[in-house]
Parts: C-alpha cells; sequence; structure tokens
C-alpha cells in the first residue's frame, strides 16, 4: 500500500491545537491513521496526508508526545509554540502550516470524532461548501446551564456582530484549503477566526454531528472560564462591524428628522393658533437639543462606521479572492458511489 | 569560477563553480567561517575545448596535497529551460564530475556538492517526503539526469546534493524569486506579475540559509559513503496570498499586482518537514521578508 497520496487525490490536513492532551493524543493519532488506512484501502480520491499538532505551551507531557508520534509516523507534524498563545493563534500556526486541499480543524481530547472527517467532506463537496461547521446533535457537556451559556452568549454575540453564521462556529471544522490559509494569514492576535473565514466565503454549511465534552462531563472542568469567554466575545465584536454603531447612526438621524419635523409644526402652531401654546421659549430650546443632539450622534456614527471599515482594512479584509472548486468533483463522484452506512 | 584555499583544516581546497544567488550565498558563508585565500579563474559555460584549458589550468593551481571539495551551484536557465538548454548544463556537469573523479584517482579525497532542485524534481506534489523524483519538464529531467551522473561517480569522497525549494533572497547586485520580486517592485511601485494564482502553495526558503547549510557541509570532513540528496525546505507551506499579505504588512503600502490568467506555474508543491535534514534549520516567512525589506531599504532598491 502506498503511503503516499495519488497525483490526482484530494489531499486532508489536520489541525489539532494542544493545550492538555496527554491523556488522548495517543488514541487520537491511532483513531486518525486507521482512518487514513481505510480510506488508503478503499482507494478513496481523498487521503489523510498530515495532521498538524500544535503544542500551545502544553501544561502536561503533550509536548514530548507529540515529538514521539512524530517519529512514529512521518505524517505528523510537530509544531510547539514558545508560550501558550490560545487556542485560536494555536490553529492558526497549524493551518499556515497545512498544504492539504481540505483543512480540518479539531480539538484535541476526542470530543471531536475523526470519523465524522468523511460526513464533513460529503457534505462540502456534494454542496460546493467551502466551510462545514459540525455543530452538536446534542448536549455537548451535558450540563444544563453550562451549555444553556454557551448557547445564549452565541446568541447575544450574533445580535452584536449581525453574523448569521455566528451560532453555528465551532473548532471542529472543515475548510477548504486556500480559504483556511488566506484567513489565518490576515489573522491578527485580535481577530476571530472564523470572522475572518466569512470575509473569504459565504458558502458555509453545518453538519449535525453527536460530540460529547468527555472531559467536562467526567471532570466538570471547562476550559473556557468566564474572562476566555469575555475575551472570545471581545474578539469576536472587535473582528465584525458592529450593528451597535449602525443603530447609534439611525436613532441619531431619527432624532434630526423628528426635531425638523416637530419645529414645522411648532411654526404652523405659533403663527395660526398663537395662543395655544402656553409656555414660552421651551420649545426652540427643546428642538435646538434635539436637532443636534442627532446629528452629533449621526455624524459620530458616520465617523465610527469609516473608523470600523478602516480597522477591517488593517485587519486584512480582502477587496477580492478567487477559488477554485472544480477539484471536488472526484470525490463527490466516489462518495455518491460509497454511501455512508446508516447508524 | 573560485578556488579558495587555506592551510588549515588540513589544507581544503574549494573550489566552486557557479556564483550566482546561491553560489553567491555559499561563498559568503565560507568567508564567513573560514579565512581563506581566493584566486578567481575564468570559466566558459558554452565553449566545451576552451573549457578543457581551463580546467587544466585550475588543476594546475591546486595543491598536491589536501581534500578538494567541489561545488556545482550553476544552472543555465529556470523552470522553463528547454531540453537543449538543460543538455548544455548536463554536460558541464558530467565535465566536473569527470574532472573530480580523476583528482580523486590521484589518492586524494574529493568531496562533491551538487545543487539540485527540489522544484525541479517534485513539481506538482504536495506533502513530499522526498522520495522517487517526478519531473514533469526539462528542467527537472535534467536535475535528475545531473544526479544521476554523480551517484555513478563512486571513487568521489562524500557525494551530496541539495535540493533547495523555492529559494528567495538578495544580494548586491541579484534578486531572485517571488518575494523579492514583490519587495523589490513596491519600493519603486511597479507591477508584479505572477505566474500562479493568489492560492498556489510553495515553500519558501532564503537562500542565507542555504548559504550557511551548504557552507557548513563543505567544511565538514567525512568519509565517502552514498550519495546523499538533501531537500532544502522550511517544511511551511505559503500561498501567494500569504506572501502578499505579509509583504503589504511589513511595506505599509498596496502592491501593484498582475496576475496571469493562464498561468504556467499554479501547481502547488509542499514538503514535509518529515523529509528535511536534522541539522537544517530555515528562517520563518516572515523574518526573512523583513531582513529582505531592511536590507533593500538599506541599500540602492
Amino acid at each position: 500500500m502506498s503511503d503516499s497520496p495519488q497525483p490526482q487525490s484530494t489531499t486532508i490536513s489536520v489541525v489539532v491545537p494542544v493545550y492538555c492532551g496527554s491523556d488522548y493524543l495517543e488514541a487520537l493519532v491511532e483513531a486518525l491513521d486507521s482512518l487514513r488506512r481505510e480510506w488508503q484501502a478503499q482507494e478513496a480520491p481523498f487521503f489523510l496526508a498530515e495532521a498538524i499538532f500544535v503544542d500551545d505551551a502544553a501544561i502536561d507531557q503533550s509536548g514530548p508526545l507529540i515529538d514521539r508520534l512524530a517519529g512514529q509516523h512521518p505524517w505528523i507534524v510537530p509544531l510547539h509554540l514558545s508560550r501558550n498563545f490560545g487556542q485560536h493563534p494555536a490553529t492558526i500556526v497549524g493551518i499556515l502550516h497545512s498544504s492539504g486541499d481540505w483543512v480540518v480543524t479539531m480539538d484535541e481530547d476526542l470530543q471531536h470524532r475523526p470519523e465524522i472527517i468523511k460526513r464533513l467532506l460529503r457534505k462540502a463537496v456534494t454542496e460546493h461548501s467551502d466551510i462545514v461547521y459540525a455543530k452538536p446533535a446534542s448536549a455537548v457537556h451535558e450540563a444544563a446551564i453550562r451549555d444553556w451559556t454557551s448557547r445564549s452568549f452565541k446568541r447575544l454575540m450574533q445580535w452584536l456582530t449581525d453574523n448569521p453564521n455566528l451560532p453555528d462556529f465551532n473548532s471542529f471544522r472543515l475548510i477548504r484549503g486556500p480559504v483556511a490559509r488566506a484567513a489565518a494569514s490576515v489573522c491578527s492576535h485580535d481577530t476571530y477566526l472564523d470572522i475572518t473565514l466569512g470575509w473569504f466565503t459565504q458558502n458555509i454549511s453545518v453538519l449535525r454531528a453527536e460530540m460529547k465534552d468527555e472531559r467536562y462531563i467526567r471532570t466538570k472542568r471547562s476550559g473556557y472560564s468566564l474572562k476566555s469567554l469575555l475575551s472570545h466575545g471581545w474578539r469576536m465584536i472587535f473582528s465584525s462591524q458592529i450593528k451597535l454603531l449602525r443603530i447609534g447612526s439611525v436613532l441619531g438621524l431619527s432624532a434630526m428628522v423628528f426635531s425638523v419635523l416637530a419645529a414645522v409644526y411648532f411654526l404652523v402652531i405659533r403663527i395660526f393658533f398663537p395662543l395655544d401654546i402656553a409656555v414660552q421659549g421651551w420649545t426652540s430650546l427643546f428642538l435646538a437639543i434635539t436637532f443636534f443632539g442627532g446629528l452629533s450622534a449621526f455624524m459620530l456614527g458616520i465617523a465610527l462606521q469609516y473608523l470600523s471599515s478602516m480597522i477591517l482594512k488593517v485587519h486584512g479584509k480582502p477587496t477580492f479572492f478567487t477559488i477554485d472548486r472544480s477539484g471536488d468533483v472526484p470525490a463527490a463522484q466516489w462518495l455518491e458511489q460509497h454511501p455512508d452506512p446508516q447508524p | 569560477m573560485k578556488l579558495l584555499q587555506a592551510k588549515e583544516r588540513d589544507g581544503l581546497s574549494v573550489l566552486m563553480f557557479g556564483l550566482g544567488l546561491i553560489g553567491g550565498a555559499v561563498d559568503r558563508s565560507l568567508q564567513l567561517r573560514w579565512r581563506a585565500r581566493e584566486q578567481r579563474f575564468p570559466y566558459d559555460w558554452h565553449d566545451s575545448s576552451l573549457r578543457q584549458a581551463q580546467r587544466a589550468a585550475i588543476r594546475a593551481a591546486l595543491p598536491t596535497r589536501g581534500r578538494i571539495a567541489m561545488v556545482w551551484t550553476g544552472g543555465q536557465s529556470g523552470f522553463a529551460a528547454t531540453e537543449a538548454g538543460m543538455a548544455q548544463e548536463t554536460a558541464l556537469v558530467t565535465e566536473l564530475v569527470d574532472m573530480a573523479e580523476a583528482l580523486a584517482r590521484d589518492g586524494r579525497p574529493v568531496d562533491f556538492h551538487m545543487l539540485s532542485s527540489a522544484g525541479g524534481l517534485f513539481e506538482g506534489q504536495t506533502h513530499c517526503s522526498g522520495g522517487v523524483p517526478h519531473p514533469v519538464r526539462p528542467y527537472g529531467e535534467g536535475k535528475r539526469q545531473q544526479e544521476e551522473i554523480l551517484a555513478r561517480a563512486v571513487g568521489l569522497n562524500r557525494r551530496r546534493v541539495y535540493r533547495p525549494s523555492s529559494v528567495y533572497g538578495v544580494t548586491r547586485s541579484r534578486r531572485v524569486g517571488l518575494v523579492t520580486a514583490l519587495i523589490s517592485n513596491a519600493m519603486r511601485g511597479g507591477t508584479t506579475r505572477i505566474f500562479g494564482n493568489q492560492n498556489t502553495l510553495r515553500d519558501y526558503v532564503l537562500v542565507d540559509d542555504i548559504g550557511h547549510y551548504i557552507a557548513r557541509s563543505i567544511l565538514q570532513s567525512g568519509s565517502g559513503g552514498p550519495i546523499e540528496a538533501l531537500l532544502l525546505a522550511s517544511g511551511r507551506p505559503a500561498s501567494v496570498f500569504e506572501v502578499i499579505q505579509r509583504i503589504t504588512e511589513r511595506m505599509e503600502r498596496p502592491l501593484l499586482l498582475q496576475f496571469d490568467p493562464h498561468p504556467s506555474n499554479a501547481q502547488d508543491m509542499s514538503f514535509l518537514p518529515s523529509a528535511l535534514p536534522a541539522d537544517w534549520q530555515a528562517t520563518p516567512l516572515p523574518s526573512g521578508i523583513a531582513g529582505i525589506v531592511t536590507f533593500l531599504r538599506s541599500g540602492p532598491a
């Protein structure tokens, strides 16, 4: 059996950021290796070409373990970050080291099962998607408050950023290689990878799959603290055009329009029904405050919108990006002939 | 060509053929590490009878004892080379390998260091582990033949073939590679024509890294053995889009670009880090870009 991809094969790179995964890495590599062999045995037109493990200054023995696994499997690429940068930067580094036609990002702890990768690929090539997010089919943490908090946070962020895909964001994703690398290459330390991915494509789908955070269920310890959740939210907002800016501008404009209409109304009253005005002088003051307050809010909104556009440009939001999806056909045809077994 | 000699290091003499971008980097690195006397000799790449006489002159200038390292870092044309062009280059290499074997027959250790091309040998391959080459154009085929010629020269001491991926870098007189072209053109407000597309993946290596690695290898003494083919890549592919992005960030000005609508060189190439030599370390792309920008800003752009 050949251990390298056929020239025409669609190649898949797997990126795994690692922070505390020594209990899971061997099992994960075993699962990836068996998936690799299974596809080769089936002569599938796609190939798991590399698995990039990014040691994000892991707090356990994951670093040496990754090196040992890389010594055993030439398709494993070990990367060690000089300090702990966080999950998103680690994922970005891994993506930037990949060269697969598709890039899968997944967690270290087997919450994301490697066998789902084929289903993600099927979804992508049959629906011409550039990104497929795996979405939990049931509660991930099996803890009502934890799952409710997660859902509510995503809804709030969706409202604030006006991004329809935000509730689907998940670290288990299949991304078209060029889109993944382009997005990763414009990400700065403060940009949110999934928001950036949306700058390059709108072809985003979701695959419902069973996922369980076994580590949380077992230990009741989450990788997310309130601080990291707020940091997540901040980066989401900072990477997006904020809805509040538009709301502020619209409110300001409304106040101006209202003050002009009110001025006309009170002028008519003043001319034709002067006796109806019981208190003199307050109308003009009220209208002037409303008009100039509205004008200030409107102008500030416009200035902030400009600033927001400039920030997005500095963050690397592209003017255009080209993509070639023609390579999906062989994988799509093969997957059509090889349906997933029914559960 | 250039002959470098010194009394230390077992009386090592280095014969360098080809002083272009990579040859120049090897030469600079050798001079940094090794205080050697330098002699220049003419070497005509087009007239074989003239070359014969020039080789005789070079041999006459060599000391009678001590290790010799012959270094081929030449090349007449790039990826677009024709079969005839590569045949001419291969003939040059054959003559030099013959010369090395003749020197070895005098009973002295003769090492041969040959520059090949990962891009030529493995064009269009991703996640390449540096196995059997599958060249797709005359350039790669020529490089493969040159490696075979060296592989047959079993009378030589150490034989090393270096296969660099997409090389970029700059000297006072030469600028080579997409990275350098983009920076150079951005500085003078010129347009860069790109013969790939935004998503084309390449493995970019800085010429100075190659220079240091080959120079270190030349100065190491060792006994012969099978020919060694060394892949000199970063193991970290980068798309054209990323290169543009990194340069734009560094230059703080927009780049003027023209993409070829029918690119002839748009196939992806990448190399697995596990295929790279253990003692090789490549400069990260952002650092390499920063270095070139600084160099060009400090000198004539």
